[in-house]
């Protein structure tokens, strides 16, 4: 019992920064949309950083505190017929798609100056819980960001690339957008099996960076 | 109130996140050595948060947040200590974040991970099936009281009045049709062209009954799962009984009563077993006393003959395009709350309207005061009177829209456009190359063909020319040899015209 609540706890707490990042990237999402005149999301009040307004039972809080690899938030819907008419609705696609990650990079890049002006370098340790907090966030949202750009179905990045593939490529484009999400599922298990860390590269990054500029 | 709440999850979460990394992750720096009288001091002043029994020894974490390893195993006597103060003592190796050992524990989440989520999609799926019950209930509503209406808003249909008021007799006084000996109607059939009035027949009973009305349309019975027709119609005479005596209204009863073993595939399909399940609620061994059912559709041919046999639909009432006098009361009706300047009279317009049926005719009024309101748009403030001119130019605009052009018509030579019209009125009588003749007003004529309705009763015919042996004026003069006429009908004037 010990070790599982230990564990529950542990997995409860890597988890809130995750379900806040999720939240500022749906926010930024309806945000968005609900700015370049489709209010879809807004009618559907996802025009809010509220983590509860964006769960996804299963995605959202079952997978992950099982500790699975994987986890999805439940997706702002975006009617781009809804558009102004002074924008493209693939330039709004773009758009939509592109604030999500955006977000999560600004998110990162506030959190981790919240690290350098809270103190020199970080410890990311229990001992310095406010610290370690925004050090998840940082990672998280840079490991969101990241992620989230892979332009694979049903990724932000595959929306970008929609957007932008020229039609000399579509045909190839459109019979990888079928195949994709098998791929990047299997991926990810497979890499999470394999044990490597997904972004562990990331982390000793980020670590070297913060550590480099507060010194 | 809403940014307020938001901020708050927030900030809950995040006191969450730094309540549990306090309280559970010990995976710091190395933790500094500690004997065992720095231990006992801070035992003693109660400020051991938490203590783990390691290989190495026992690792404990302060009030200060500091951790200190003891070497060696916990003392028996401390241990109790620790007990009697409220610290918890965990057993093995600290937790570091993200380490391997959930590995072990992965088979079970996973299998506990796959049920659990199977479980709410099974439980969402059911949600949506949740409803079956409900599928088998019956569609019919009670008419909510602003929808009814009286005879009174019904002009013409003298027939079916009759009828219907019978019912409303029998309901009202149920015990002198008792002491009589006389059953009323166990259904009633209201048939006729679509606009006549069958179910605004209908909604004015609803409205003199005083009885329980429950209505719905055929095709309510109707769904995608075999049974559930019957299993809704059975609920309805069932809802309906439980409010005797009341009136149900079947609106297009087409929809599921027509002629068994016509369909495609078989003869034993949905629709045939609503049929037959209304067959047996209508009049079999569990008929159901005290409801009387009203039926109504425009397609009584293909109605199955057992629906149509005494004890069910026992009364079949015609309906048919008004004559004069009632549409002399029609237009009154539908003048209600209009006004007509003083050179239209209903007479006029009774004549005006012609082979129109009451819907067309509240169409045409309503047409003509829209034109009216149009032309008099300048002088704001002044009553708004349906002069004769507005009423010619909503004729015409509804003979354009009738005009007797269908869609066979429409396949036949694509639009109205390519026919013309006959100035006024143009009765005619046409007889064919084989003999047959056919007398009513010509609709419209082109090259190939030419369209009649035909006198008493609803039906126009479409006649192509090559079988036209001649075309006679029925009321004004020939002005042309009959074979003439054939190519262009509207020699033909109509009397006074001429």
């Amino acid at each position: 019992m010990e070790v599982l609540e230990e564990l529950l706890a542990a997995r409860v707490a890597g988890f809130i920064p995750v379900l806040l990042s999720l939240s500022v990237h749906e926010w930024a999402h309806a945000w968005t949309a609900l700015r370049l005149g489709d209010d879809t999301a807004a009618r559907l009040g996802r025009v809010t950083m509220n983590p509860f307004a964006h769960v996804d039972p299963v995605g959202t809080l079952i997978l992950p505190l099982l500790g699975f690899p994987i986890g999805w938030a439940k997706p702002v819907p975006v009617n781009p017929i809804r558009f102004r008419r002074d924008i493209r609705m693939g330039t709004g696609i773009l758009l939509v798609a592109a604030a999500g990650p955006a977000s999560n990079i600004c998110l990162a890049v506030a959190c981790g100056a919240g690290i350098l002006a809270l103190q020199e370098g970080i410890t990311g340790s229990a001992q310095d819980p406010i610290g370690l907090f925004l050090f998840q966030m940082v990672l998280i949202n840079v490991v969101l960001a990241a992620f989230n750009m892979l332009p694979v179905p049903p990724l932000d990045g595959s929306r970008i690339v929609d957007a932008l593939v020229p039609a000399r490529f579509r045909p190839a484009w459109e019979s990888f957008s079928r195949v994709g999400p098998i791929l990047l599922i299997v991926a990810i298990v497979a890499i999470h099996a394999a044990g490597w860390g997904l972004f562990d590269g990331i982390q000793e990054g980020i670590e070297r960076l913060l550590a480099g500029d507060g010194a | 109130m809403k940014k307020l709440g938001t901020a708050l999850v927030w900030i809950v979460l995040i006191g969450l996140f730094l309540v549990l990394v306090r309280a559970y992750m010990d995976d710091g720096p190395e933790p500094a050595g500690l004997n065992h009288a720095g231990f006992q001091a801070y035992m003693e002043r109660g400020m051991i948060r938490w203590a783990r029994l390691t290989p190495e020894g026992t690792l404990v974490g302060t009030q200060d947040g500091r951790r200190y390893l003891i070497e060696g195993e916990l003392d028996p006597s401390d241990a109790s200590e620790l007990a009697r103060q409220g610290v918890p003592i965990r057993a093995g190796e600290p937790r570091s974040r993200g380490s391997g050992s959930s590995w072990l524990l992965m088979p079970a989440l996973i299998i506990g991970g796959v049920i659990l989520v199977l479980f709410i999609f099974l439980r969402r799926a059911r949600g949506q099936f949740m409803g079956y019950q409900s599928f088998t209930k019956s569609r019919a509503r009670i008419l909510p009281e602003t929808r009814v209406s009286t005879f009174d808003d019904v002009g013409g249909c003298l027939g079916a009045k009759t009828v219907l008021l019978d019912v409303v007799s029998y309901l009202k006084d149920t015990a002198r049709w008792r002491a009589a000996g006389a059953r009323p109607p166990r259904g009633i059939l209201l048939e006729g062209a679509s606009g006549c009035g069958k179910t605004l027949l209908a909604r004015a009973l609803a409205g003199e009954a005083g009885a329980k009305f429950f209505y719905l349309s055929a095709s309510e019975f109707v769904e995608l799962f075999v049974g559930v027709g019957a299993a809704r119609v059975r609920d309805t005479f069932e809802t309906a009984s439980k409010q005797a005596p009341s009136i149900i209204f079947i609106d297009e009863l087409d929809a599921v009563g027509r002629h068994r073993g016509s369909g495609l595939g078989g003869s034993h399909d949905e629709r045939e077993q609503t049929l037959n399940q209304l067959l047996v609620c209508l009049d079999g061994l569990e008929a159901y006393d005290g409801i009387i059912v009203l039926a109504a559709t425009n397609r009584s041919d293909v109605l199955d003959s057992a629906l149509l046999r005494p004890g069910r639909f026992d009364r079949r009432i015609q309906i048919d395009r008004p004559t004069p006098d009632e549409r002399v009361e029609i237009l009154r009706i539908h003048l209600k709350g209009k006004t007509l300047a003083g050179d239209a009279s209903l007479e006029d317009l009774a004549g005006m309207t012609d082979g129109f049926n009451g819907a067309e005719i509240e169409s045409f009024l309503n047409e003509a005061a829209v034109i009216a309101l149009r032309r008099t748009q300048g002088e704001p403030g002044a009553a708004v009177r349906i002069e004769a001119r507005d009423l010619q130019a909503a004729l015409t605009a509804a003979r354009n829209h009738r005009g007797g052009f269908d869609s066979v018509d429409a396949i036949l030579i694509g639009s109205t456009s390519q026919v013309s019209r006959p100035p006024g009125r143009a009765r005619a009588r046409i007889t064919l190359r084989d003999g047959a003749a056919v007398a009513g007003e010509i609709l419209w004529a082109n090259a190939e063909f030419v369209k009649v309705r035909q006198e008493g009763s609803s039906g126009e015919v479409t006649i192509p020319k090559l079988q036209v042996q001649s075309i006679v004026s029925l009321d004004g003069t020939t002005a042309a040899p009959p074979a003439e006429a054939v190519a262009d009908p509207w020699a033909i004037r109509p009397s006074g015209t001429a």
